[in-house]
């Protein structure tokens, strides 16, 4: 299905009529859609899911669910009162050489209190050659059901998907992926066909029987051929139905045994939970060297003794007391002490008594003289202040301040450390929950009951079947003389010609149901080579890293190995993304190619042709080398994309993209600027090319907040 | 002897004493105090800030005897500060202006030092401390 068209009305953000249309030419297949998140990327694909489904689809929060939640708020609130007010989704698409246009619309009244419940309504607009021709009304769901059936629910999420298709139903698990794939396979009409078979044979014998009743003899025997023939058919078709079970019995085996396996393979896991401790450790080193090189920080300020702050006291100092010094005072050769001792004795130093002069002349000595106590603390402040001093506060204050930048630097380098391995310690943690590792006990028990459980339901069918082999055996002998002993007893004549022609017919009917059920077998092993092929094509030249797509035989579940062929557990985002774009994809030119087959074999199924796919923020948490490689796949890998990007992922790839890309549309929201909440303008612009793109302006009200379709280039 | 008295305006700061807190910097009040009054002469002499006239004290922790400074080496460094508060030898050679001069440089220290590091961790204080210990004069070359 290739969309050409699609027109919004009154649709969820959307308000009035606006319209997008999509290019598909072999060189010209790409459109990008900008916008910010919550302005209407996502209401684009349920605008597509509610044309397909309905409203039940969308799982409406508004108003328990009312189809008129789908009409747009601004609206509705601008509508008067008693109006009648039509929400509408029209899409025009291809499938093959045929155009189609659908449109699916909710009509709701205005009533005092809003919207009432509203009616939907499906109709097909039959195109001609230039115009609408005839609008047909859905009055008995066949409509409904073309439309499902050429996109089926279980596939809708898978070609247009929101942003993270690992999570989708696609890749969930064994049993969601064989919902899909039967939906792929058409099993049910596979199994339709056989039935249909089975009742055409059943005509076939009841026509012998009449040609037969001729002779007692030959009926009785045709009757009891067919009786043992039908016991046959009857244990062939279980024995077909226990070889599918047992398939899917073993594909449930081999991934339990898978998870086993990796589970039990906890190489990566015990890495990471080691590395953990490595780190822990290393912080509490560091945490320890960071207290003690605090404590030396202190010891450092104790063992300056304030000299950083005493350096302005050492010139003042120096030259009170370079002038003792020079008066002959410092040292104190002659002490204050001594003076006073000679002024208590009678004579003089020099034997003379004392007279008035030399009194005089000792008490002037008085007045300037030192304690021998003041003259050493005096000498020892001139020692420390002198230049040169190695004691000295210049000296002391010089070598604070050198230890004191040295620890302070490593103070800071250890932080740095520790906070580098705290990071490093969260990320450890997130790789350990992300980690299939974690809760692994819990998790190795539960596989290994199921795995237990698989196996003893595995042995016991494979019993089953083989008991059923056996009787098949001895039906299949039985009939054998059977036929032989009908064949001799077989009337001559007319009736003879009549017989051959109607048993050659039964036979081939058999052949045919036999072909049905041998054809379903080989039809999962084509469809795992083929899978396989093809996500190898789209995937493997794309993967930056060299590893490969590997679709698992039994499970068809898609995964990533290295170059050995080793499963790579721990994948990141980009990874991801490309192996499900690529099995997306893969899955999609499968679904073709069934169909084409089984168009052959003139089993028509409805239309399946190329497939357009819708993206939504395809970039998200994705590793920048991927990012090329994705953009890539995206503008190479599918006959038709419709990129949805929001603005960082835009910052991120629109480099890529954009020389791709045939159309550039925008979604601008209108909005009361006020009512954003840690945004700014500036956060709603786009650089396309050399111009930038504002996807925001202002409204009065917040009730008149609405969505606009841009097209920009 | 005389005692240098504990300033009132230093009890914020008791915590970096030893006894008093478990990541303490001074392993006696004489080293705190002698960091007080060298803080105080810097804040006097180099940023302008008024010696307080009347200062206050604390009975607990005792006064420190002169000769416990003596005894540790930084005696001399009064001394020192003596002789630059008026370039003469008066204060230095009179232990009662000196014991009064040290007693005023150590209360605007301690102050200061308080409200600067109001709230702050022992951590934060410590890096503070190196700080104003780091940057006191450029003129150094280290």
């Amino acid at each position: 299905m290739i969309l050409r068209e699609i027109t919004l009305s009154n649709f969820l953000v959307f308000y009035g009529e606006q319209s997008l249309s999509f290019p598909s030419e072999d060189d010209q297949n790409v459109t990008i859609i900008l916008a910010n998140n919550n302005t209407g990327k996502t209401s684009l694909i349920r605008a597509l899911k509610f044309l397909f489904y309905g409203t039940k689809s969308l799982a409406l929060n508004s108003v328990s669910g009312r189809p008129s939640a789908v009409i747009n708020e601004r609206a509705a609130h601008e509508a008067p009162v008693g109006d009648d007010l039509e929400a509408y989704v029209e899409l025009t698409f291809s499938l093959g050489d045929d155009r189609y246009r659908f449109r699916r619309s909710v009509r709701a009244t205005r009533g005092a209190d809003g919207l009432d419940r509203g009616d939907e309504k499906l109709t097909e607009l039959v195109l001609g050659e230039q115009r609408v021709e005839r609008v047909l009304d859905d009055a008995n769901g066949t409509l409904d059901a073309k439309l499902r059936t050429w996109m089926p629910r279980g596939l809708f999420d898978a070609f247009y998907f929101q942003g993270e298709p690992m999570d989708g139903k696609m890749l969930e698990g064994v049993v969601g992926m064989h919902q899909v794939l039967t939906g792929f396979l058409h099993i049910d009409k596979w199994e339709e066909a056989a039935d249909a078979l089975g009742k055409v044979q059943q005509d076939y014998e009841r026509q012998l029987q009449t040609i037969a009743s001729a002779s007692k003899e030959y009926q009785g025997k045709i009757t009891t051929l067919q009786t043992t023939e039908k016991r046959l058919g009857d244990a062939k078709t279980q024995v077909g139905k226990l070889t599918l079970e047992l398939q899917d019995m073993e594909a449930r085996e081999a991934v339990l045994s898978e998870e086993l396996k990796t589970l039990g393979n906890t190489d990566e896991y015990d890495r990471l939970v080691q590395h953990k401790s490595d780190l822990r450790s290393r912080v509490q080193r560091l945490e320890n060297d960071i207290d003690r090189t605090h404590e030396q920080l202190g010891q450092i300020i104790e063992a300056a003794q304030g000299a950083p702050f005493l350096l302005s006291a050492v010139e003042p100092a120096r030259r009170v007391l370079r002038e003792l010094e020079k008066n002959n005072v410092l040292p104190a050769d002659i002490t204050e002490g001594f003076v006073q001792r000679i002024l208590k004795e009678k004579a003089c130093v020099c034997g003379r008594v004392h007279d008035d002069g030399s009194r005089e002349h000792w008490e002037s000595y008085l007045k300037t003289a030192l304690s021998t106590k003041l003259s050493h603390r005096f000498l020892d402040v001139l020692n420390r202040v002198s230049e040169g001093s190695k004691r000295g506060p210049i000296e002391q204050a010089a070598q604070t301040r050198r230890d004191l930048a040295e620890t302070r630097d490593r103070i800071e380098r250890h932080k740095k450390d520790l906070q580098s391995a705290r990071l490093e310690i969260e990320a450890v943690d997130e790789r350990i929950r992300q980690s299939p590792h974690a809760n692994q006990k819990e998790k190795i028990a539960a596989t290994l009951d199921a795995l237990r459980d698989a196996s003893v339901r595995l042995r016991r069918a494979q019993g089953e079947k083989g008991t059923l082999e056996g009787l098949i055996n001895n039906i299949t002998l039985t009939a054998t003389r059977l036929r032989k002993e009908a064949e001799i007893a077989k009337p001559k004549g007319k009736a003879a010609a009549q017989i051959d022609e109607v048993e050659r017919a039964i036979m081939l009917t058999g052949e045919l149901r036999e072909f049905i059920a041998d054809y379903r077998i080989s039809l999962r092993k084509r469809f795992h080579e083929q899978a396989q092929t093809l996500v190898s094509a789209l995937y493997d030249p794309h993967a930056v890293d060299r590893t490969r797509a590997r679709v698992d035989s039994n499970s068809f579940l898609p995964q990533i190995v290295n170059q050995e062929g080793k499963p790579q557990t721990m994948v990141g985002g980009g990874q991801q993304t490309l192996l499900s774009l690529a099995y997306v994809s893969a899955l999609a030119q499968l679904r073709k190619g069934i169909h084409e087959t089984m168009r052959e074999l003139n089993l028509y199924l409805g239309k399946a042709d190329d497939q357009s796919f819708m993206v939504d923020s395809p970039f998200a948490a994705t590793d920048p080398n991927y990012v090329r490689a994705i953009a890539g796949f995206l503008t190479g890998g599918a006959r038709q994309v419709i990129i949805l990007m929001a603005r960082q992922q835009w910052d991120q790839a629109g480099q890529h993209l954009l020389p791709k890309a045939s159309k550039v549309y925008a979604l601008r929201l209108h909005t009361k600027l006020e009512e954003l909440q840690n945004l700014h303008e500036e956060d709603f612009d786009f650089i396309v090319g050399k111009k930038t793109h504002r996807l925001i302006a202002s409204v009065g009200d917040v009730k008149q907040r609405y969505t606009e379709v841009l097209k920009i280039a | 002897m005389p005692a240098i008295r504990f300033p009132s305006s230093a009890l914020p700061l008791l915590a970096l004493c030893k006894g008093h807190g478990e990541n303490y910097i001074f392993r006696t009040y004489a080293d705190f105090i002698n960091l007080m009054v060298a803080y105080g002469f810097h804040l006097h002499d180099k940023q302008g800030q008024k010696i307080p006239n009347k200062p206050t004290f604390v009975d607990s922790p005792n006064p420190i005897n002169l000769e416990v400074f003596e005894n540790r080496g930084l005696y001399s460094l009064f001394i020192m500060l003596a002789l630059a508060y008026d370039d003469s030898r008066q204060v230095a050679e009179d232990e009662e202006q000196l014991t009064s001069l040290i007693e005023r440089y150590a209360y605007l220290g301690a102050r200061h030092l308080s409200d600067s590091t109001q709230g702050k961790t022992d951590e934060e204080i410590r890096i503070f401390l190196c700080t104003i210990m780091s940057g006191t004069d450029d003129s150094i070359k280290i």
